[in-house]
């Protein structure tokens, strides 16, 4: 297949929504071809003209002076019509390329959790960057680069089969070589293309876990074993890249071969033909002006070549990006305002691929009932805090607010109500202020005081030179794990969910700061529900009910009091972390 | 302190520090760039002979028209001649554009990969105080775009030289056939070099304009792929989605406008090279009348002007290329200046070590004059179980790194095993003393390949022993393939505390004399911290071992607790010792599962 069922895709883009830039360069593409093809035809002819001139002893320079400037009137205009057809073509891959990356984006920002736990960060900034490049390119210097060729060739084709049929058939003898060869070369270049990605993916993954991991490199002292697994996935590169320079350098001189074998038998016979006064030297100069101006984009048929390979390479991995499957599907339009009764979590079950993370699980929450879950690591927890914001479907059982089961529920809103401070909390770079209200971009500066009060870490934002404006990240200052996480439990105070997880996002706060901060969510007033995982009992002992998970099933519930008088998992942990003398 | 610029530095396009710096990469191949340059050479001239081959064909054919005919099948074999000349020339053509591609891109090729594993190599060796206040991000864009710059550039340069003595070769020929066709014809190579003059500015400016919006396009797609997690729990897919289409747009319109100044070239060339035409068909075609030159003249003209605007339009372009490089050079040699400023003595002692740890008078500071540490001492004996709590910045890491020299003492010694480390290699630090860090990173690949990181030597059944030591054969039991399973991303698809679980086991692997745990066991739950803690108290029997940590219970059951405060010792004792003193320690202890936090 020449165009794979992806290139076609790629191209439905321009087709569909720029029909008249399309229009514009093809009427360009074939203006183009055309008038070029004309220029070596005036050429042959003023050689004729001036040879019989010669011959007659007409000295009159007014036929030349006429043929010089139709000559220079066809460049100028020849020139003009290139101009739109290169630049409308640019224009169509840049529009290509804004559609796709839009496109990727969108897709990237939707896809769930389950999606991106898969897959590298690296390979879909990637995809991003260099595989849209790759289909851009492809509009440009592949398709049109095709459609003017064709109609350049077929021209000349007729030009110099009008002038003689045999040197004709001679001067066009080189392109179904050229065809064939750049066929071949096509389909091993896309194979390797693919692989070196792969490849460069595998490098880049090792320069950059290297250098993210510096201090575990260093305290185990492995540079040399770095260095080696650098070498190896270097070296693998190396091999690869080689071979693509050979065959992409070795097609290109066997086409330009190719190409001069026919000009230097066209040149001879033609040759023949004028001393035999079949031709005229006009029409052999014509027909190697005509070979010559060809040998351009002969040459370019190694890069379009390329850029086939290379787009239909690229396209396939985008195209498996933007048409992954939502696991998490919205239905939309089931809004959801009303005030939060309950949350009822009921026979939960969820499974990584096979892996049982949890079994039937239940319980309910209510704004007046907030729920502490401890266990182990391992027990599910995490897990269970992001399916209630939906961000995986249980494998059976439901979560239900209000007796609705959130898969009903519009995303938007379900997440607006349920909102979960993570154990990840990720910070933007970007200026405090941003970060604060990055759930509701356009909170008043008021309300960013007010919620950075609450969570406690005013007081350290006030203090910074540049205040709530300065840069979090990067270039900006370095924050402490406890700053990071009472800055996020500040960013979720101000999106103002009526149902609020901690998970295990209070672990670096001090024990009385935390109460504070609790305390503070549950006298707003507006019946916040809480679900709060932690690891230290303090956090999760003054709640309405506890849950112990272990293996992915509740063993224990109950409220503190009860908890510890049942002498089982949690009054064993409670014990440990107050009296760690006691034997387990 | 030795920091980054600044990645937008402008450099001049011809720098020639970084000329120097980089020629030594480029002579390590210097045969092959020479061989590159022959066969350059050697196609430019072949090409050049083209076009006067065809003259004389032409030529040879016309002679029925002209005078100095000679018998029919004479002039056939001269032509003969000429095809075989042509097909040498041929042949020449197309090896040599095989080789001068094949051998110039392969150089750039050997070029980058040895710049970068150099860079690579370098930042091995750098210090921690480096890497701990440089983003990542930053010196991956190094290790790659900038060095991709300084390829390209370096490819196109060699390529350009080649065009030059194109240039120049065109013009040999077009004067030596006829210096008045000559001299009119080349007239427009002015025009061409005052309008690029025009032209550059301009179009390097809107070059520019569209690099920069396309790396902020392409740093908000890389920030929001990894913030997926936050932006989806606050619901702001489509107010991003918004703000990148804004960026998508105007990276959009900067390269629509840089397309437009590189397409405006096309309707430039076209419109010299119609003039040069008109000039050939005019004063030509009045030369071939009066029998001052041949047809064939005229058609070589035709050939040869159409050539000569290629080569100027590259060359001119290398400027850009260039001033890229330079700055591309700039951020390279930045990075393999980084000067390493812990190194290894001359001749390492790799004595074996008693076992002991002392700080003598050691003073420390991250950055000039904040000490971190003053006159700090502490003297830890072989088969020592310390343990060292303390509020955040009170030093309790920067202790840690001191012993494993991640960073040098601004004053006094630190003496490992009776030997000041300073007199140790680092690599023999390393084999000695182990480490669990705060932050346990794991490399892409499988468990095992993770566990046995610190020691590639170990055997599956040893592995499987100190995992069952330390109570996590359950866990590894419950993953599909066991010890043999793909870790993602980092191990994104595990939890905290199983990544410290597993990074806790990589360090006992290691079997290591000396063993740091630093935090290793905050984000796991009191319960396995406790079973953990169990398996520890058996297998930090033969070692000296320092923990530290914030929870109280964490050091519990340490043979001597240190209380760190503000870069000293506040208390020291047992854990009973440390209750009946009446310290910070046991107000904290009194008020239940206590840390030092925040």
């Amino acid at each position: 297949m020449f165009l794979s069922k992806n290139l076609i895709r790629v191209l439905k883009v321009p087709l569909k929504n720029n029909k008249r830039d399309l229009l514009l360069s093809i009427i360009s593409i074939i203006f183009a071809a055309a008038l070029q093809m004309s220029i070596p035809y005036y050429l042959g002819s003023s050689i004729d003209k001036a040879l019989q001139n010669n011959q007659t002893g007409d000295l009159s320079l007014e036929p030349f002076i006429i043929i010089g400037i139709l000559v220079l009137s066809l460049s100028v205009a020849r020139g003009i019509f290139s101009f739109f057809h290169v630049y409308q073509g640019e224009k169509m891959g840049q529009i290509l390329a804004f559609g796709l990356r839009k496109d990727y984006f969108n897709k990237l920002q939707r896809l769930s959790f389950n999606y991106h736990d898969k897959v590298h960060t690296g390979d879909l900034i990637t995809k991003g960057i260099i595989d849209i490049e790759g289909c851009r390119m492809f509009i440009n210097t592949g398709i049109l680069r095709i459609v003017f060729l064709s109609i350049f060739i077929t021209t000349g084709a007729l030009l110099v089969l009008s002038i003689d049929i045999f040197l004709g058939l001679l001067a066009l003898s080189f392109v179904p070589f050229i065809a064939v060869i750049s066929s071949y070369t096509r389909l091993s270049l896309r194979k390797q293309w693919y692989r070196l990605q792969e490849q460069l993916g595998i490098l880049t993954r090792v320069m950059d876990e290297n250098l993210s991991g510096v201090r575990l490199v260093r305290s185990f002292m492995k540079q040399k074993h770095e260095l080696e697994k650098y070498s190896l996935a270097s070296q693998v590169v190396k091999i690869m890249t080689f071979r693509q320079i050979t065959i992409r350098s070795l097609s290109i001189s066997l086409n330009t071969f190719i190409f001069l074998i026919s000009m230097s038998l066209v040149v001879y016979y033609g040759a023949i033909s004028v001393l035999e006064n079949r031709i005229s030297l006009g029409e052999l100069t014509s027909l190697i002006a005509f070979m010559s101006i060809l040998q351009g984009p002969v040459r370019q048929i190694g890069m379009l070549v390329n850029a086939f390979a290379r787009a239909s390479a690229t396209s396939s991995r985008l195209f498996e990006v933007i048409d992954q499957v939502e696991e998490v599907k919205n239905l939309e339009g089931n809004k959801f305002d009303e005030p939060i009764e309950k949350i009822e979590i009921k026979d939960l079950c969820f499974s990584y691929e096979n892996r049982k993370v949890l079994k039937n699980i239940t319980f309910t929450a209510t704004p007046n009932h907030s729920i502490g879950i401890v266990g182990p690591p391992g027990s599910g927890k995490t897990t269970l805090s992001r399916l209630l914001p939906r961000f995986y479907n249980p494998n059976s059982g439901s979560v239900e607010i209000n007796g609705i089961n959130i898969k009903t529920l519009d995303l938007t809103d379900l997440r607006h109500s349920v909102n979960l401070v993570d154990q990840d909390n990720f910070l933007f770079s970007d200026t405090f202020f941003e970060n604060v209200r990055y759930g509701d971009p356009r909170a008043s500066k008021d309300l960013v005081n007010w919620s950075t009060d609450k969570a406690q870490i005013y007081k350290h934002i006030d203090q910074l030179p540049g205040k709530f404006e300065t840069l979090i990240g990067e270039r900006g200052v370095q924050l402490s794990g406890g700053q990071r996480q009472r800055l996020s439990v500040s960013r979720t105070l101000l999106f103002q969910s009526k149902v609020v997880i901690f998970d295990d996002s209070t672990s670096a706060i001090d024990t009385q700061t935390e109460k504070k901060i609790r305390d503070e969510m549950l006298s707003l007033g507006t019946g916040i529900t809480l679900i709060v995982i932690a690891h230290r009992i303090s956090s999760v002992m003054n709640l309405d009910e506890i849950l112990y998970l272990e293996g992915g099933e509740i063993i224990e519930r109950g409220n503190h009091a009860e908890l510890v008088k049942k002498n089982g998992r949690y009054s064993e942990l409670y014990n440990m972390q107050i009296n760690p003398e006691l034997k387990v | 302190m030795v920091s980054l610029s600044d990645e937008d530095i402008r450099s001049r396009s011809f720098d020639y520090n970084i000329i120097k710096r980089f020629m030594p990469y480029v002579m390590v191949y210097k045969k092959d760039v020479l061989l590159g340059f022959f066969f350059i050479l050697l196609l430019t001239g072949a090409s050049l002979l083209i076009p006067l081959v065809v003259k004389n064909l032409i030529d040879k054919s016309d002679c029925l028209i002209g005078s100095s005919c000679q018998d029919i099948d004479q002039v056939k074999n001269s032509i003969l001649i000429g095809l075989l000349q042509f097909l040498g020339l041929a042949i020449i053509v197309s090896s040599s554009i095989f080789l001068s591609d094949s051998i110039i891109e392969k150089v750039g090729e050997n070029i980058l990969l040895d710049l970068r594993k150099k860079m690579f190599m370098h930042l091995q060796d750098v210090s921690i105080s480096f890497m701990d206040k440089t983003d990542v991000g930053r010196l991956m864009s190094r290790l790659q775009g900038d060095v991709a710059a300084m390829q390209e550039a370096l490819q196109m340069s060699v390529f350009a030289i080649g065009d030059f003595v194109l240039i120049c070769g065109i013009i040999t020929v077009l004067l030596s056939m006829n210096l008045q066709l000559g001299i009119l014809t080349l007239l427009v190579m002015p025009l061409m070099l005052i309008i690029r003059m025009f032209w550059l500015p301009k179009a390097r400016e809107a070059f520019l304009d569209a690099r920069v919006k396309s790396s902020a396009a392409t740093s908000y797609l890389a920030e929001n792929i990894n913030g997926i997690r936050t932006i989806q729990s606050f619901n702001r897919q489509q107010f991003n989605a918004d703000v990148y289409e804004k960026k998508a747009n105007d990276l959009l319109k900067a390269q629509l406008r840089a397309s437009k100044f590189s397409s405006l070239m096309l309707p430039t060339v076209e419109t010299l090279t119609g003039i040069s035409f008109a000039i050939i068909i005019i004063v030509g075609a009045n030369l071939v009348i009066n029998d001052k030159i041949t047809a064939g003249v005229m058609v070589a003209y035709m050939l040869l002007v159409q050539r000569f605007f290629d080569p100027i339009r590259t060359i001119s372009m290398q400027y850009n290329s260039m001033q890229r490089a330079m700055a591309s050079g700039y951020r390279i040699f930045e990075v393999l200046d980084i000067p390493v400023t812990i190194k290894d003595p001359k001749k390492p002692l790799d004595c074996p070590l008693d076992g002991s740890i002392k700080f003598e008078n050691v003073s420390f500071a991250y950055v000039e004059r904040n000490y971190i540490l003053r006159d700090f001492n502490l003297s830890i004996e072989n088969g020592e179980r310390i343990g060292i709590v303390g509020p955040t910045g009170a030093g309790k890491s920067t202790i840690s790194n001191l012993i494993h020299r991640f960073y040098d003492t601004n004053k006094g010694k630190v003496i490992l095993g009776g030997v000041e480390i300073r007199k140790l290699s680092q690599e023999y630090i390393g084999k000695k003393v182990g480490m669990v860090l705060q932050d346990p990173f794991l490399f892409s690949g499988t468990i095992l390949d993770n566990v046995k990181y610190g020691n590639e030597n170990v055997s599956l059944v040893e592995v499987e022993k100190a995992t069952e030591e330390l109570g996590m054969m359950e866990f590894i039991d419950s993953l599909d393939n066991r010890f043999d399973t793909i870790i993602g991303q980092r191990g994104s698809d595990l939890s905290m505390g199983q990544r410290q679980l597993l990074s806790i086991l990589r360090a006992l692997v290691a079997d290591t004399q000396y063993l740091i745990l630093d935090e290793a066991t905050s984000s796991i739950d009191s319960y396995t911290e406790k079973k953990i803690q169990k398996a520890l108290d058996v297998l930090l029997q033969n070692r000296t071992s320092i923990t530290i940590a914030h929870r109280l219970a964490t050091v519990r059951k340490c043979h001597k607790i240190i209380v760190l405060n503000a870069g000293s010792i506040e208390e020291i004792g047992s854990h009973e010792e440390l209750l009946r003193n009446k310290g910070l320690y046991s107000r904290l202890y009194d008020l239940n599962y206590s840390s030092f936090d925040d």
